[in-house]
């Protein structure tokens, strides 16, 4: 396969995870375009990798977390789209969905790629481990953290509205 | 909320996530990485380090192009190199002038033109730029398109920057010129910056 094939394959998939990492439109787009960089740099390796997508999702989160991703300047044209206004009947399911994708957002970016990496990708502790090449007790104790972060406004929220038993 | 709850909203929550995500820039994405991972691997070809990851595991965070106002790493400015582009002027026609754009961080930038005199040191990656696009009225119109743009060392970027491009040429584009730039524009601006520049050909 050639670069432009699984590029082309996967910048969908890039952009979307990097959503769920980043919670911004501009950031995926960061985010995928820096993974594409150093996958580019290492083709060989990814092409020859058993499962090249997992190859390049490590790649993508590793870039992602050295802090390799350098400052873009935001492009004004085109940022914004009606499709960004989008009004949503404010419903329980609804004030928990938004105030878990606020509270996400807030974690520290590791927090952030365990959470991924989990609850996106349904990777278990050990392939997480691998992905990021972390210890699986690091693992652990991100995952528990960013639980942890979002378990107490999660709660008060669900107290106020009378959903929390 | 119990953890078997938390867990099924969170999958929820990643999925609503990823459902906002949009799409309509992936092919620009994709060149501008190509592009940039073309400078990087060239870069870091010339510090001999032999290849794209190594610089990552010297040191985290390395650039490359920030290393290259002290270290020997040239990228030719070679003005108009591209024979097909469509900012070539029309001198002795009725045709309108067309100047491919550079729009980057507020600055509206213009190709120079002419044939490669200078062998110019790049700096850091600044980010990316949006080429518009030019009719020159003879149908070679070009698409608006990212690029990736670089600091050009001891060049101010609000004076001039540079387009990566193919192999070893890029493409300068210098700021505030409203009708193009000339060779002694672009001359004066090198000199400026003490990029050594060859006498102009007879």
């Amino acid at each position: 396969m050639q670069f432009e094939e699984f590029a082309q394959r996967h910048v969908h998939d890039l952009i979307s995870l990097g959503m769920v990492v980043t919670g911004r439109q501009a950031d995926a787009e960061d985010f995928a375009q820096e993974a594409l960089a150093h996958i580019y740099c290492g083709w060989a390796k990814v092409d020859a990798a058993e499962h090249p997508w997992a190859y390049a999702r490590r790649t993508a989160m590793n870039a992602y977390l050295s802090g390799t991703r350098r400052r873009r300047v935001r492009e004004v044209l085109g940022a914004s789209t009606v499709d960004d206004c989008v009004a949503v009947e404010p419903t329980l399911e609804s004030s928990v969905d938004e105030l878990l994708d606020e509270l996400i957002s807030t974690l520290p970016p590791r927090q952030r790629a365990v959470l991924t990496l989990r609850y996106f990708e349904d990777l278990d502790v050990a392939d997480i481990s691998r992905e990021l090449g972390i210890g699986r007790s690091s693992v652990r104790s991100s995952l528990a953290r960013a639980l942890a972060s979002l378990r107490e406004p999660l709660a008060l929220l669900l107290a106020k509205d009378g959903g929390f038993t | 909320m119990t953890d078997p709850d938390l867990n099924d909203q969170m999958r929820s929550t990643m999925r609503s996530r990823a459902a906002r995500a949009r799409f309509e820039r992936v092919d620009d994405i994709v060149a501008t990485a190509r592009a940039d991972a073309v400078g990087r691997r060239r870069g870091r070809a010339q510090l001999i380090l032999a290849g794209c990851g190594v610089a990552a595991a010297v040191t985290a965070g390395f650039f490359v192009y920030q290393v290259t106002n002290d270290a020997p790493q040239d990228l030719s400015a070679a003005p108009g190199t591209s024979a097909g582009d469509p900012a070539s002027k029309t001198e002795g026609t009725n045709l309108t002038d067309c100047f491919a754009g550079l729009e980057f961080d507020g600055i509206g930038y213009r190709m120079a033109m002419g044939r490669a005199i200078a062998t110019v040191p790049i700096a850091t990656k600044l980010g990316g730029g949006q080429l518009t696009a030019c009719d020159d009225g003879l149908g070679r119109a070009s698409a608006d398109r990212r690029v990736a743009v670089f600091e050009v060392a001891k060049v101010p970027p609000d004076e001039a920057v540079l387009v990566a491009g193919e192999g070893q040429q890029g493409t300068l584009y210098l700021a505030a010129v409203s009708d193009g730039v000339s060779d002694p524009d672009l001359r004066a601006l090198l000199k400026r910056f003490e990029v050594q520049v060859p006498p102009p050909a007879e």
